[in-house]
């Protein structure tokens, strides 16, 4: 199935999030940066393996250009979502999970706002969960995602130049603080979730096709066996011929 | 042996300060509008240039004390900052308005026009190449025009973040133009490749040969040129 890839819908119009971040921003940062990730990503991918893959196949797979492009559609895809008009309550789940790793909520916005200004040059700042559940905060720079190092991302913010630039100019710190009151903790909260599920299932799927992998290798190889024997009743002489005379080089008759 | 590597803690550190443009902040428009250079030079620029001279103060202290941790930790924050200052200062300083022989090319009988039309063809293909690959450059970075000591050629490079040129090896800037998005982003929003065809009118083609005939002269007389004229100090 040959895969074109669309710019996502937006969740909200282009004038929802002011006066925090303005339609203009959205109109550039959306209709311009992100579009572009997505065209370019379509021209790129034409008439190659990655034409039939699903984007975040094609970014675990890739390098240059084709990474470049596909990971910032979905960079951009989830910033978008990690987004929400007048922002929103923190779901207690949420709550509990942060406070249990960076001692509060408040902690964990201070340490990831100091990630966010500190980060040099272009990139994303980041809460991810590994696969041990455990949160993190990291960053990275220009198109990297964390997706790659077999981190789940749950919430990100864009600290490249264009995503504040329109609105607070060289101040990234007043960009966080008008980013905080966006976050759409609803998102996080479905993210902190829904890897946990397929996290089970994914490592009892892996058991049992590990296994039934081994089982099925097995009876094909005595399979195999017999079926050589059948076929050739002599081998069973040439078999023992063998064992009796380990040194000797073997002589058909 | 710390005691004798410890500095005179009487010495005063050199404090670094932002350079004097050459030209006032609207005369590099239409290209680059007052708004753009203002906060580029007047925030941007002046901000690295604190933080520089704080963490310099840091270090002299570190020093001072024989803390070897906090000298290590300081030192990838120097290189960004400082790095930083070093490339906004040429960058400054190969730009100039019309009126003040921005844009103009180097005269044809020039060692540098000549070197640059046998090695490149021409300045146009010099210029077309430059604009392909700074609009090129993933994420931030500046697009540098150098000379190569070894070779004796003129050279494109590139550097990510604030990169400077000399950590490429052993070359002389000639030509820096900044690509981070905060150096078009009021102008040309996200079109990049407009803005490095605009500035073009505003490179000071004067400057760049300068540089240029220093960097093919001694040793002794490029580093004096490169540290003393461009008021780094």
């Amino acid at each position: 199935i040959k895969m074109t890839h669309e710019l996502m819908k937006l969740p909200y119009e282009l004038d929802a999030l002011e006066p925090l971040m303005s339609k203009e921003t959205l109109e550039f940062h959306y209709r311009k940066h992100h579009q572009t990730y997505v065209t370019k990503l379509n021209g790129l991918i034409k008439d190659t393996k990655y034409e039939d893959l699903p984007l975040e196949d094609i970014i675990k797979d890739s390098e240059g250009g084709v990474f470049n492009n596909s990971a910032q559609v979905f960079n951009h895809d989830f910033f978008w979502q990690s987004l929400t008009p007048g922002g929103s309550e923190i779901p207690s789940e949420v709550e509990d999970a942060l406070t249990k790793t960076f001692g509060s909520v408040d902690k964990f916005k201070e340490e990831f706002t100091n990630t966010a200004v500190n980060h040099f040059g272009s990139g994303w700042a980041w809460l991810v969960k590994d696969a041990s559940g455990k949160l993190e905060i990291v960053a990275t720079a220009n198109a990297a995602t964390p997706i790659t190092e077999g981190l789940t991302p749950l919430l990100t913010c864009d600290v490249w130049e264009h995503a504040y630039y329109i609105d607070t100019r060289n101040a990234r710190p007043a960009y966080l603080e008008n980013f905080w009151k966006l976050v759409n903790w609803d998102f996080v909260a479905k993210n902190l979730a829904k890897q946990q599920k397929y996290e089970c299932i994914r490592r009892i799927f892996l058991l049992i096709h590990r296994q039934v992998i081994e089982l099925i290798l097995q009876s094909s190889r005595i399979v195999l066996f017999v079926l050589m024997l059948v076929l050739n009743p002599q081998l069973f002489q040439h078999l023992y011929f063998l064992t009796q005379q380990e040194h000797q080089p073997l002589h058909f008759y | 042996d710390i005691e004798t590597n410890l500095t005179n803690p009487d010495k005063m550190i050199v404090k670094y300060s932002l350079p004097k443009l050459r030209y006032e902040l609207n005369a590099l428009e239409p290209i680059i509008s007052k708004t753009m250079l203002d906060i580029h030079y007047n925030k941007h620029h002046v901000a690295y240039v604190n933080k520089l001279n704080m963490l310099l103060e840091q270090l002299q202290e570190a020093m001072n004390k024989g803390d070897i941790t906090k000298i290590v930790n300081l030192q990838q924050e120097i290189q960004f900052n400082g790095g930083s200052h070093i490339n906004h200062s040429l960058y400054w300083e190969n730009l100039s308005p019309s009126a003040m022989g921005g844009g103009k090319l180097p005269d044809a009988s020039s060692k540098f026009f000549k070197h640059v039309s046998t090695q490149w063809g021409s300045f146009q293909t010099l210029i077309d190449y430059m604009i392909t690959r700074a609009t090129g450059i993933k994420g931030s970075g500046w697009a540098w025009l150098a000379y190569h000591k070894e070779s004796k050629q003129i050279i494109y490079e590139e550097t990510l973040g604030q990169d400077t040129i000399s950590m490429k090896g052993n070359l002389i800037p000639l030509l820096t133009i900044d690509v981070w998005e905060h150096a078009y982003y009021i102008d040309y929003k996200n079109a990049r490749p407009q803005y490095l065809k605009e500035i073009w009118n505003i490179i000071d083609w004067k400057e760049v040969e300068k540089r240029y005939e220093a960097a093919i002269q001694s040793d002794i007389k490029l580093f004096s040129y490169i540290f003393m004229n461009q008021r780094l100090m």
